[in-house]
């Protein structure tokens, strides 16, 4: 449902051929019937752009603020050339389920070596989302010792500003989920992330509906990551397995930008379980898919 | 011996500012920033100081020490002034120039005439029935300051006055008691409720406070209150060993038929002078309230005291919480008056039984938000390792505001939609500030963490975590290329991870490693990019540091030279890797020094 307002707003609504012009593995909405009418998505458009402008002109405008910046609404067509597929950046408005949403939770799951890139991946959801608002990064002091501490310069280089992160360390899970949820009770945080590590007791149904409520009052996305610990039930909107990918390998085979294999375990929107292979772009901003070499 | 503790006020007129507006707030409290507001030639006050002396504080020690062990072993020696008749004469002792020599006496030991000095030989012969104990002056100093911590609920100004006295100096706090009279009584109840002898008087200054104390009867039996102005008269009758000067002029006194400050009161201090030291007669005008100079309190004042005396001890927790909001919303009435926000709240609570407890939060932008402070006393609480125990209760409870910003007042509730952007943003980050204080209050200051960058080429000195508070913007973060993956890794370990490296590839890296029992084959690797340590810093270890073919410390992989090695392993995890040491080596060590996403 957010999905079509969006894709109205934005007036990028393929008028031929409609979702068969977009590559196949995303999963599609069935939102055909509400295709506007060609001089409306006109009109729309423009004032999409105009908004999109005075939006991104306020620092905290909103969640996807720079991905009206970074995304001009096309005028027609698809979003997406075929030829560019490969690389193509999903986006909210392909409606594409590993464009996590805010205000709600997600759970990321991932083995003892994956930690790095449940953690890279949720970085990148957390840039995305904050839009230049204060992250949070809840810390299991466990987390720390298996796999080093956050390093501002690995995090600058993913294209997170250091400046606006505020790190908490906690000694057990429920100091930290406690920590996350009162970080998530301020709306001015942009996104909060947890890093658990090992499969906690505390970390129950319950404390996963506590966040979920509190996500979805102030607006704040809480992505759980949860290293170490195999994927369990929980009131998150969306559920992960994260794994790290062979990168595509630039001249001289030097390893390339950072690339995840992600599953999808469970959607509350309805999403089938599906795997992709994306790569963070930092310049962009954005995730594309990625063709494992 | 402890320092003297009279010091000279500062000079000019800052000093009678201060003077003035510390007697202008009622519980000692001062602003410093409201000095000018005051005029300009206005006298001070009188200051009012009593002094209290304890003549047999180590004996009174010994006894509550005693009877406390004994009331746990079933109360066989009381410590009340009835049982103390059938008590053997307590004497402590001490070793003074090669003999054992009495230093303190009990009460029973100076009814049998035995004195401070006399050697122990001499004192067994007047009272062959002798409690002989070896003098602990650590633990009597141990004791008074205790004692200060505790009278420290009758004004924040007090300082300990050697040998076994205190100082108070309770200019502007009478009247929290009913006037100087009642206060002095409850002084002086105190002491005794602690089972202490003790001697008390109130002066104009502290000199006058102390001979009236040491030498005078009437202070044993009852706080010895001398009016205003009458310090001159008081003083006039005491001994001139009130002057406590050295044994050879207390000798040339006595000789010339001097007995008593009247004696000398009048005398021309040029002659004085010239006869008993330039000191001397600065000396006699402070004993005789001529001269003030204050103490020095053991603690500077803090800026705002606020306190609630009680007269029934509270022990419910929703009693304290409410007592607290009160006292926060006092305190912000009155930091709004100054222009002022605290930065630190010190909560202290003072057990009936002499027990002190201190809570303090600090907040990273000043602040007078009741509800804010007294959120984080909550947490503070809350999370204290070992509860507050209110025993039989609190009888008082004191704020403090420990340190004071400029906090301009401020427009409340006005709705955010007609704030320009900027104001959004300001409230955005001042949110983020109350969060950070909020969690530093519930896990500690040590567990909120900001990332700081500071100008090194090395990795593990380009960013340093620091606590929140504490955290200043440096120098910048680096920028990257669009086209590049990062360069640095996501996770780094604080000591970088030895692993197994095997078959070394041409270019130097090793083409397979093992890590934590795993076994990694590299599909591709980018390096090396070499780091040297930074010369200008490890200079004076640089002699110490191997030749560079040899194998660098293992235990220091981060003081040689390193060659990095972006690596990605078959499943497409990627590492940093490095090998200390000159590429020449010949046994190469390989660290992980961090983990890329």
């Amino acid at each position: 449902m957010e999905n079509n307002i969006a894709s109205c707003l934005t007036g990028t609504e393929p008028l031929d051929g409609g979702p068969s012009a977009r590559p196949s593995p995303l999963p599609l909405r069935a939102g055909s019937d509400r295709r506007p009418h060609a001089a409306r998505a006109g009109a729309l458009a423009r004032l999409k752009a105009d908004l999109a402008l005075r939006v991104a002109a306020t620092p905290c405008g909103g969640a996807d603020v720079d991905a009206r910046q970074n995304h001009p609404p096309a005028k027609t067509g698809a979003l997406f050339p075929p030829d560019q597929a490969a690389g193509a950046s999903i986006s909210r408005r392909d409606g594409h389920p590993a464009w996590l949403a805010p205000g709600a939770l997600h759970d990321l799951f991932a083995g003892v070596a994956d930690g790095p890139a449940a953690h890279g991946f949720a970085a990148g959801h957390a840039i995305r989302i904050a839009a230049g608002r204060p992250v949070v990064w809840a810390f299991h002091d466990m987390a720390g010792r298996e796999l080093g501490r956050p390093h501002g310069e690995g995090l600058a280089d993913l294209g997170l500003d250091p400046d606006a992160l505020l790190l908490v360390r906690a000694r057990t899970v429920p100091e930290l989920l406690g920590a996350a949820e009162e970080a998530a009770r301020y709306n001015a945080v942009g996104v909060v992330i947890i890093s658990a590590w090992g499969a906690a007791k505390a970390f129950d149904l319950t404390a996963s509906r506590r966040l979920a409520l509190v996500a979805a009052r102030s607006g704040v996305a809480i992505l759980a990551v949860r290293i170490a610990a195999d994927p369990a039930p929980g009131a998150a909107w969306s559920r992960w397995t994260v794994r790290a990918a062979a990168s595509r390998l630039l001249e001289g085979d030097a390893p390339g930008h950072p690339a995840f294999s992600v599953t999808l375990l469970r959607h509350r929107g309805g999403a089938a379980p599906a795997t992709w292979i994306l790569e963070w772009d930092h310049a962009q901003r954005t995730f594309r898919e990625g063709a494992s070499r | 011996m402890r320092n003297e503790r009279f010091a000279k006020a500062p000079p000019g007129e800052a000093a009678a500012y201060w003077a003035k507006d510390t007697a202008n707030q009622n519980v000692g409290a001062l602003f410093q920033g409201a000095d000018a507001a005051l005029p300009h030639g206005a006298r001070p006050p009188r200051r009012r100081y009593l002094a209290l002396w304890f003549p047999f504080l180590p004996a009174d020690r010994l006894r509550r020490q005693a009877g406390s062990a004994a009331t746990n072993d079933g109360g066989k020696i009381a410590t009340g002034d009835k049982n103390r008749q059938g008590a053997p004469p307590l004497v402590f002792v001490a070793p003074v120039r090669g003999a054992m020599r009495l230093v303190a006496v009990s009460p029973e030991a100076l009814a049998a005439g035995l004195r401070p000095q006399m050697t122990l030989a001499d004192a067994r012969a007047l009272a062959p029935a002798l409690w002989v104990v070896p003098a602990r002056p650590d633990l009597d100093d141990a004791f008074l300051t205790r004692l200060r911590d505790d009278f420290e609920r009758f004004t924040p100004l007090l300082a300990i006055d050697p040998p076994h006295g205190l100082v108070l100096d309770i200019t502007g706090c009478a009247h929290l008691a009913g006037g100087e009279a009642p206060m002095a009584a409850r002084v002086r109840q105190r002491a005794r409720a602690a089972g202490l002898h003790v001697h008390c008087a109130l002066a104009a200054t502290p000199q006058a406070a102390r001979a009236l104390a040491r030498f005078t009867l009437a202070a044993r039996e009852a706080p010895l209150i001398v009016p205003e102005g009458g310090d001159r008269a008081a003083t006039a009758r005491l001994p001139v060993a009130a002057l406590e000067l050295s044994e050879g002029r207390h000798r040339t006194l006595q000789r010339a038929g001097l007995k008593r400050l009247a004696d000398i009161i009048d005398r021309d201090s040029v002659s004085l002078a010239s006869r008993f030291g330039a000191a001397f007669p600065a000396r006699l005008a402070r004993i005789t309230g001529a001269e003030d100079i204050r103490i020095t309190p053991e603690r500077p004042a803090p800026p705002c005291v606020i306190d609630r005396i009680l007269p029934e001890p509270v022990a419910r927790e929703e009693h304290v919480e409410a007592l607290l909001a009160g006292l926060l919303r006092d305190a912000a009435q009155r930091l709004e008056q100054a222009g002022q926000g605290g930065l630190r709240f010190t909560a202290l609570f003072y057990r009936t039984d002499g027990v002190k407890r201190a809570v303090t939060v600090s907040v990273s932008q000043p602040t007078r938000d009741p509800a804010l402070v007294g959120l984080l006393l909550r947490e503070r609480l809350g999370a204290l390792d070992d509860p507050l125990d209110p025993g039989f209760g609190f009888d008082q409870i004191r704020l403090c505001v420990g340190e004071t910003a400029p906090l301009a007042a401020m427009q409340s509730g006005l709705p955010a939609n007609i704030l320009p952007a900027t104001h959004i943003l300001e409230a955005g980050q001042e949110d983020i500030n109350r969060l950070a204080d909020r969690l530093a209050a519930r896990l500690g200051p040590e567990a909120v963490l900001k990332l700081c960058p500071r100008g090194s080429h090395l990795p593990e000195r380009a960013a340093v975590l620091r606590p929140a508070r504490l955290a200043s913007a440096g120098v910048g973060w680096r920028d990257l290329a669009p086209e590049d993956p990062p360069a640095r890794p996501l996770h780094l370990f604080r000591t970088p991870q030895p692993v197994e490296a095997m078959d070394a590839a041409p270019d130097g890296y090793p083409l397979r490693f093992r890590w934590r029992r795993m076994m990694h084959d590299v599909a591709a690797a980018e390096g090396p990019e070499r780091l040297s340590p930074e010369w200008w810093r490890t200079l004076p270890a640089a002699a110490a540091t191997p030749p560079d073919d040899a194998p660098a410390d293992d235990a220091h992989p981060l003081r040689a030279t390193r060659d990095y090695y972006r690596v990605e392993d078959r499943e497409g995890r990627r590492f940093w890797l490095f090998r200390p040491g000159d590429a020449g080596a010949t046994a190469a060590r390989w660290f992980i020094h961090g983990l890329f996403p």
